[in-house]
């Protein structure tokens, strides 16, 4: 075991056959994979398909219902549907990807710190995560957002400001049970700088339950920018963003199902897929994880 | 489909331009005790229950009056009329007997709910305490004053005409002088309307019972409940599911959703409200008049009220309707949807069209229009201009804030334009178009400033001759149709859906009350 982890390469080819058996037998692992792809597929691909842009205004062809030339309709300003579902994909997942990237990379850095450095250092930080953890994200993220005025790159400033201390927690407690390990021991010993040790040593084995926080992590952010959009701190009209579109939409609810109903199944599914992948990299990269992220 | 949207537009006309003496109208109720009121029925003796967007937060007149009196448990000295002219209310007449003094005629027999009768003395500390108060700050009041029993005397700093008009606001209800404390504030609503005051949930409902003996002609109904419901999807549901008797402010595509069913009926009716664009005149693009002019035939308002608000309403022209008031001028002509016109105006303007936007000295004419969401249509309809502004090579961004957020930030820096939305007769008296274009008065903040539009709102209000009043308010209404500080885009036609079986009720175009008194149920 010991060797298993002081070794990363070997480490990884041995999750990566862990990871095909596991969804090879695990339905709903393979039911994330399914998801997550084609949302890939279609968030890079689908605008270049669609003959709409998603923007333009028709309006001869206002709350038209599903048909095959709109095959999700079109909104109340005569826009196809499923071309601003697809730009919206993209904005969706580029921006979950990024604000997943920011709280990770900080949140990694800080546990990191905090681990290795300890003393005075650790508890600083400590505190600082645990003060960010104890706020509700979402309401932080809504008082950040509204600050810095409405606009989508304040609500991604705003949801990696309020996300990256889980990260730094789960950084920190892993650093902490690796510091005084003997392969760490050893490489100190031969007077391996300090950037060495965690370059080489540290980071390696804390990749695995980062990766799989920030697959679960990538729903809530998708969660985040919808609701935020939502309440209009987001996307501003028109760019076609989901939570915006639902929240136009709204009003038509009788009128016109398609326009509240795809955008919400659509995020509805990108959450589920991203959670169910996150769940089954969880059971693969750290099994004996599981039970500390529960309390994440 | 299409029909019943030509039926509601026709009723909501009719309802509009037959403002004159109705049969439900308040004149013809005050007056008369017998008049229209159906023989005692006691199957009458039910409970109505209203949902509107407003919660009820207070109970002091000052503060929530205009609430308390649409639900007819506070009545003001005067009334509006269903023509938006000044009715008599609990003053049965007024007269101006010089340029700065008004003398009111208290109704007989008007006792308030806790039995006290209606006097010149009961009258005047809610009256005196009306017109201090911060929201009635633009009304130049210097005292008020009993003349005899029965008649108030209000004398102002200054001549000011629209004092009638402002004596209807919910701010000068009258309430009970027991129901002021000692320290000035009010703690319960004890006016002298045809419901009163039982109980309420601050912030989210009030109930109130018919008065027993109702100097008018009684309320049909036993109970009345307001709801307070932000939310007007919610509103729709609670009135399908029954829980609602009335839902007021629906959004336009519901009237046909409504009408469809059995046991709903939709009343659509247009009300003295705008929405229109503010220009800052102060800041680059839109301190040149002819690119104001631009936008104004840029825009496609036919189509606005076509596509986005499903029919109902009507493109502007100036700032009040005519088919709602008097104080319209007819002879404006109306900026006419030509995109042509419009590219010519920015040309002429120094603004060359290079690529997709048109550029002035190596500046581009990108403007950013902020509009908010409490007002559904607003958001599309800022889309719907932002797309038709690129068409003549504007680069538009919309921006949604919260409304106070915009006032603020209007006022206190630069900006382009906002789309907003307001009521242009909320007190029956035209000289609301200060609070427009008068250079210092005005709350709309576009930073206009001409001084012939100064002298005329200044002259207007101090001359008490209508028809020398109208010739100011129409020069103005010109003047500002040739400058727009102010583009009015379009007027506004409210939704109100009520159960099939309630019976007479008729919507008010200033919406000053709602008059559920008049309304029965049929079982």
């Amino acid at each position: 075991m010991s060797a298993a982890q002081s070794d990363p390469q070997q480490r990884t080819a041995d999750s990566r056959s862990r990871l095909t058996d596991t969804i090879r037998s695990n339905r709903l692992a393979q039911v994330g994979v399914v998801v997550v792809l084609s949302l890939v597929v279609a968030a890079v691909f689908g605008p270049l398909v669609s003959p709409y842009d998603p923007v333009e205004q028709n309006l001869a062809h206002q709350l038209e219902p599903p048909s095959p030339t709109h095959p999700l309709g079109t909104d109340q300003l005569g826009r196809d549907v499923l071309t601003r579902l697809l730009y919206g994909a993209r904005l969706s997942l580029g921006i979950a990807v990024a604000v997943t990237g920011v709280r990770l990379v900080v949140g990694t850095a800080v546990g990191l710190v905090a681990g290795y450095a300890g003393g005075w250092v650790d508890e600083a930080l400590m505190r600082l995560v645990d003060t960010l953890l104890a706020f509700p994200g979402i309401v932080l993220a809504l008082v950040i957002a509204g600050v810095l005025g409405p606009s989508l790159v304040n609500v991604m400033l705003a949801l990696a400001v309020v996300g990256w201390a889980s990260y730094a927690r789960l950084v920190r407690s892993n650093v902490l049970a690796l510091r005084n390990r003997e392969f760490v021991t050893t490489a100190r010993l031969l007077g391996r700088s300090r950037t060495h040790v965690v370059v080489r040593h540290l980071i390696p084995n804390v990749v695995a339950p980062v990766v799989v926080l920030a697959t679960l992590d990538i729903g809530g952010v998708i969660l985040g920018t919808a609701g935020l959009s939502f309440i209009g701190l987001g996307a501003q009209p028109p760019t076609p963003e989901w939570g915006t579109m639902l929240a136009s939409g709204r009003t038509y609810l009788q009128q016109a199902w398609w326009l509240v109903n795809a955008p919400g199944v659509c995020i509805m599914i990108t959450v589920l897929g991203f959670n169910l992948l996150g769940d089954s990299l969880r059971d693969v990269l750290s099994p004996t994880q599981s039970a500390q992220m529960e309390q994440l | 489909m299409v029909d019943i949207t030509r039926r509601q537009t026709l009723f909501g006309l009719a309802t509009g331009v037959s403002g004159l003496g109705g049969y439900w109208a308040l004149g013809g109720d005050w007056v008369s005790g017998d008049d229209g009121a159906p023989s005692g029925d006691d199957a009458e003796a039910d409970t109505i229950t209203v949902g509107s967007p407003w919660t009820p937060d207070s109970l002091d007149p000052v503060v929530n009056g205009w609430l308390w009196r649409r639900i007819s448990v506070l009545e003001p000295l005067l009334t509006v009329d269903y023509d938006a002219t000044v009715a008599p209310g609990l003053a049965t007449d007024w007269r101006r007997v010089d340029d700065v003094t008004w003398e009111f005629d208290l109704r007989e027999g008007v006792t308030f709910h806790d039995g006290t009768d209606l006097t010149a003395t009961t009258a005047l500390p809610s009256l005196r305490r009306a017109f201090e108060s911060s929201s009635m700050a633009s009304v130049p009041v210097e005292s008020v004053e009993a003349a005899d029993d029965q008649t108030v005397v209000i004398r102002t700093d200054a001549p000011f005409s629209p004092l009638p008009a402002h004596c209807t606001r919910g701010t000068t209800c009258l309430v009970s002088p027991a129901a002021i404390a000692d320290d000035g504030s009010v703690s319960e609503p004890i006016g002298t309307g045809p419901f009163q005051f039982e109980r309420w949930r601050q912030g989210s409902s009030i109930t109130a019972t018919a008065t027993p003996d109702y100097h008018g002609v009684p309320p049909r109904v036993e109970t009345l409940i307001y709801e307070g419901i932000t939310d007007d999807q919610t509103r729709r549901l609670k009135l399908e599911n029954d829980e609602l008797d009335m839902a007021r402010i629906l959004p336009n595509e519901t009237a046909d959703t409504l009408e469809s069913r059995a046991n709903l009926t939709a009343h659509t009716y247009e009300i003295p409200r705008a929405r229109f664009l503010v220009f800052d005149v102060d800041s680059s693009p839109f301190s040149d008049r002819r690119v104001r002019s631009a936008v104004m035939h840029a825009v496609d308002r036919d189509a606005i009220v076509e596509n986005i608000l499903s029919g109902l309403g009507s493109a502007a022209v100036g700032p009040f309707p005519s088919n709602i008031t008097d104080w319209a001028v007819d002879d404006l002509e109306p900026y006419e949807y030509n995109p042509e016109r419009a590219r010519s105006l920015l040309s002429e303007a120094g603004w060359e069209q290079d690529g997709e936007t048109r550029t002035r000295d190596g500046e581009s004419l990108s403007v950013s229009i902020w509009t908010y969401n409490s007002r559904p249509k607003l958001p599309t309809i800022a889309q719907v201009i932002q797309r038709q502004l690129q068409e003549v090579g504007f680069d538009v961004e919309v921006t949604l804030m919260e409304s106070a957020t915009i006032k603020e930030q209007a006022k206190s820096g630069s900006f382009d334009a906002v789309l907003w939305s307001s009521s242009v007769l909320w007190y029956p008296d035209p000289d609301r178009l200060s609070d427009f274009v008068h250079s210092e008065a005005t709350t709309m903040f576009s930073g206009f400033e001409n001084e012939t539009v100064d002298r005329l709102l200044e002259e207007a209000r101090r001359t008490s001759d209508r028809d020398e009043r109208f010739e100011r308010y129409a020069e103005v209404q010109r003047i500002v149709h040739r400058e727009v500080p102010i583009g009015w885009l379009t007027y506004y036609t409210n939704v109100v859906g009520t159960r099939a079986d309630i019976d007479g009720y008729r919507p008010h175009p200033t919406e000053s009350c709602y008059h559920l008194e008049n309304v029965t149920r049929q079982r």
